[in-house]
């Protein structure tokens, strides 16, 4: 829920009851897919208790795809990918855990350990049945990925503090930095402590790589780059002006909270700056951008984001030339930026007389 | 209907010896040119600005209607250099050195510059550092070039503008050096476009804005200066263009879009686009609507699909309204023929005396046709005469004016192919995001967004506005919910919508508010 709050999608409370409801007395087999008290003791008697899981209804696994969808709470939801995003380490452990030495234990305390939804005897037998059936009993292993779905749900809510970091948690939803965002961003500011530099610096890189539109490594200055024409164009080869990270003058660039929410402040001079709200989606996109993926094939959504506060930083950095007053009579100089091949920046500096 | 009291006189069949006839004239003006993107439209549109603003009667609204005339710049150094310049780079990579590499260039421009008396641009050696910086900015400055892509000649290139140093007219040069003016791109629309806003109720408004744009206070213009003669002055007086209305509500909406997003005070040139995209859509607006209006028919609308994955009746209903508005102009035509052939004073000249040649005399008196000898060659009766003429009109109507709704709608991005074989409203990204620009000032309602789309221009996505026009058999209530949710999701998708709860979400304009 705290994600949702921080994707700035809004959950009234109904639907917050609802989605009790389903996952307290959701099953996939009970009629419209809830129990009722009648129901119990056959469900017993068959041995799916399982599929009740209350993690998996949470997501509204125990409905069908449209009634699911249907529902705003769960299509919410399920954009975090949970059950269906996962690493080898997690897969690994889910399957193999039972019989391999090195991941029995985190199988027996995540798994086995809990007696409702966990490792049953059914879930056994399905994997014994993916692991060494043929390949043809296509039904019996969708049934199986299937209940890893369940699990790797299950999962998600069932990893201890102290396993987060070893067994990569986060890694099991859409929002890989998601952890890193909530302790260390968000938790960080509320707390009134600041953000580590070394995430600025990434952030910054990704913005850089969005702004300009090429591969840049630089993260210390931020770099506020337009083409000939427009400043939205893919590739941005003009340099305007650079904005340092660390503070000089009056210009940095940080995150801090404004309205409760972090938010990236590019501080122009002492009377002039722009925020972006570094939403959880936004801070995914960044790092993800800085990492080497491509802006454009990642998000669309969040590329035109950027691109737009890229246009407000501009119309920003006008601003401040205006009230800075134009230097008449300087020689017209144009910087073109171009990238080597190792990413760093090559800065060409043009210049006409007057 | 018409308001007779906004029409403006006729000019002077003198004024435009050439036209054939005067009829999509008096009812659109001189004149509507389908083959005009709207890029060139609006660089049209700029050089007649700066040649008024040139003049200090920028949007001046106490100019007369008609004749409009105006001076626009030839700028034949720049486009020599940018345009008609192919050794540059040859001549660059041969030398390193800066002064053989000037040499060597100033001998070929010498050899190869047209429509120049002097061929001399040695003023240039002195204003950059080196002919290899020289040739860079060049080879910028010619990227910048709108529709750099297309193949056309020299001539009719231009060069992104910046501002006044940047605008000039579209020519033809011939080979041997003759300059004349070149009617093919700029094709007047642009002229009206400037008569529009000129006329709209926000001209004074606009005037600031619009000065800035065609001033140009930025490097580019200063280089683009830098790559003249300090004396390049060459114009000629232009202007026969004639927009037959002083007001009209499209005019009005038209400035108004403009008005908004001067507002936004986007960053150097991301405005250009967006109002690139609204004017060529008012124009066609404004064909369609001044149709209805002399069809004495109620303002077309449009009803979009918001591109789904399969047939949807939205589809099958905008493919429907696309094809009856694509025929409006023509009733309107047909019906300008119509109302003369019922008139009193026809049929009284076809009753009387010597009626063949009454009849010819009104003809010709109300439009111009037919003309000296060659254009009527058929049996001397008023039948067949008023015949051949609705003939005639029709099939030239239906060369050019005709497909402005066609040629402008698909270039603006409303009109679309997409995912089927008919034309149909579908509006793309770049549109919607404009649309939005214009409209949504900071944030406002989904529902009335829809409203305010189908109150301004006609568009219809949603079911509130499908329930206005449509018959209750065609309307589906169902599907135009389906239509909307998925503008919904194209608009989130875009970061332009924000759904708060479940009763509402929120039209959001991105760039406005200056960020905090």
């Amino acid at each position: 829920m705290e994600l949702c709050d921080h994707c700035g999608l809004h959950v009234p409370i109904r639907r917050i009851f609802l989605l009790l409801t389903n996952a307290v007395l959701g099953h996939p087999e009970a009629k419209d897919w809830l129990m009722r008290p009648g129901d119990v003791p056959e469900i017993i008697a068959n041995g799916t208790v399982a599929k009740a899981s209350f993690f998996n209804n949470v997501f509204g696994g125990n409905l069908s795809e449209t009634r699911r969808e249907s529902l705003e709470v769960f299509e919410y939801l399920n954009r975090f990918r949970i059950g269906y995003e996962t690493s080898n380490r997690i897969d690994n452990m889910l399957i193999f855990g039972s019989d391999d030495e090195n991941l029995k234990p985190y199988f027996k305390r995540l798994m086995e350990q809990d007696e409702f939804y966990g490792a049953d005897a059914s879930y056994h037998a399905a994997q014994r049945e993916y692991v060494e059936g043929g390949e043809e009993d296509e039904r019996a292993s969708a049934s199986f990925l299937q209940q890893l779905v369940s699990q790797r749900r299950g999962l998600f809510f069932k990893i201890p503090k102290e396993l987060e970091q070893e067994l990569r948690l986060w890694e099991l939803t859409v929002f890989k930095y998601a952890g890193e965002y909530l302790t260390r961003v968000v938790g960080s500011l509320e707390t009134g402590g600041r953000v580590d530099r070394p995430i600025v610096s990434r952030i910054v890189k990704g913005l850089n790589r969005v702004f300009v539109g090429m591969l840049v490594e630089l993260d210390r200055d931020l770099l506020l780059a337009t083409s000939i024409s427009f400043s939205g164009a893919k590739v941005s080869q003009l340099l305007e002006d650079r904005i340092p990270v660390s503070p000089r003058l009056n210009e940095r660039v940080e995150i801090v909270l404004e309205h409760g929410r972090p938010v990236l402040r590019v501080q122009l001079s002492d009377t002039i700056s722009r925020s972006l709200e570094l939403n959880l989606a936004r801070y995914e996109f960044l790092s993800r951008v800085a990492e080497g993926a491509l802006p454009g094939s990642f998000s669309r959504e969040c590329h035109e984001d950027i691109l737009a506060f890229k246009s407000r930083v501009l119309a920003a950095l006008s601003e401040r030339r205006a009230v800075e007053g134009s230097a008449d009579g300087e020689a017209l100089t144009f910087r073109v930026l171009a990238v080597d091949p190792s990413g760093g920046l090559l800065d060409d500096v043009i210049e006409v007389l007057p | 209907m018409i308001d007779l009291n906004d029409v403006l006189p006729p000019p002077h069949p003198n004024d435009h010896p050439q036209n054939e006839m005067w009829v999509d004239e008096q009812i659109w003006g001189h004149r509507l040119w389908d083959r005009e993107s709207p890029w060139l439209l609006f660089l049209e549109f700029l050089g007649v600005a700066e040649a008024c603003h040139r003049e200090g009667r920028l949007l001046d609204q106490t100019t007369r209607p008609y004749p409009f005339n105006f001076s626009p710049q030839k700028r034949l150094h720049l486009r020599n250099v940018l345009f008609n310049n192919e050794a540059i780079f040859q001549i660059a990579e041969r030398n390193p050195d800066s002064a053989t590499a000037w040499a060597e260039w100033l001998q070929w421009m010498e050899d190869s510059a047209k429509g120049i008396t002097r061929r001399d641009f040695s003023y240039l050696r002195d204003r950059f550092h080196s002919f290899q910086n020289f040739a860079a900015l060049v080879g910028m400055l010619r990227a910048s070039a709108v529709e750099a892509h297309s193949n056309k000649r020299w001539s009719s290139r231009f060069v992104f503008p910046f501002g006044r140093n940047a605008l000039y007219e579209d020519l033809n040069i011939t080979p041997t050096g003759t300059v004349s003016r070149e009617y093919i791109n700029f094709g007047r629309s642009g002229e009206l476009l400037y008569q529009m806003l000129n006329r709209s109720a926000q001209a004074g408004e606009l005037r600031a804005g619009l000065s800035a744009m065609v001033s140009g206070d930025n490097p580019w213009n200063a280089l683009i200066g830098l790559m003249q003669p300090d004396t390049a002055s060459d114009t000629s007086e232009r202007g026969d263009s004639f927009l037959p209305y002083r007001r009209h509500p499209a005019f009005d909406r038209l400035g108004a879009d403009w008005l908004a997003i001067h507002r936004l005070k986007l960053p150097g040139f991301d405005a250009y686009p967006h109002l690139v995209i609204l004017s060529a859509l008012h124009m066609m607006l404004y064909q369609l609507e001044t149709a209805a209006q002399w069809c004495a028919e109620e303002r077309p609308h449009f009803i979009c699909e918001v591109v789904a994955p399969r047939k949807t009746l939205v589809r099958e209903l905008s493919a429907l309204n696309f094809q009856s508005n694509q025929l409006l102009s023509q009733r309107a035509v047909e019906r300008v023929i119509a109302d003369f052939e019922n008139s009193d004073e026809l049929k009284a000249a076809a009753a009387g005396e010597a009626a063949f040649s009454k009849c010819k005399e009104l003809l010709k008196d109300r439009f111009r046709w037919p003309g000296e000898q060659e254009d009527y060659d058929g049996c001397s009766n008023p039948d067949d005469l008023v015949r051949a003429f609705r003939r005639k009109a029709v099939d030239r109507h239906r060369r050019h004016v005709a497909n402005i709704h066609r040629a402008y709608g698909g270039e603006v991005g409303l009109v679309s192919k997409r995912g089927t074989n008919r034309l149909r409203y579908a509006p793309n990204d770049g549109l919607l995001k404009a649309l939005i620009l214009a409209n949504v000032e900071r944030r406002m309602e989904y529902n009335e967004f829809l409203d305010r789309l189908y109150d301004r221009y006609g568009l219809i996505l949603g079911d509130r506005a499908g329930a206005k026009v449509l018959d209750r058999e065609d309307f589906d209530q169902k599907a135009f919910r389906a239509n909307s949710r998925r503008l919904e999701q194209r608009l989130t998708s875009l970061g332009m919508l924000r759904r708060l709860s479940d009763a509402g979400a929120y039209v959001e304009n991105p760039n406005s508010g200056g960020g905090r």
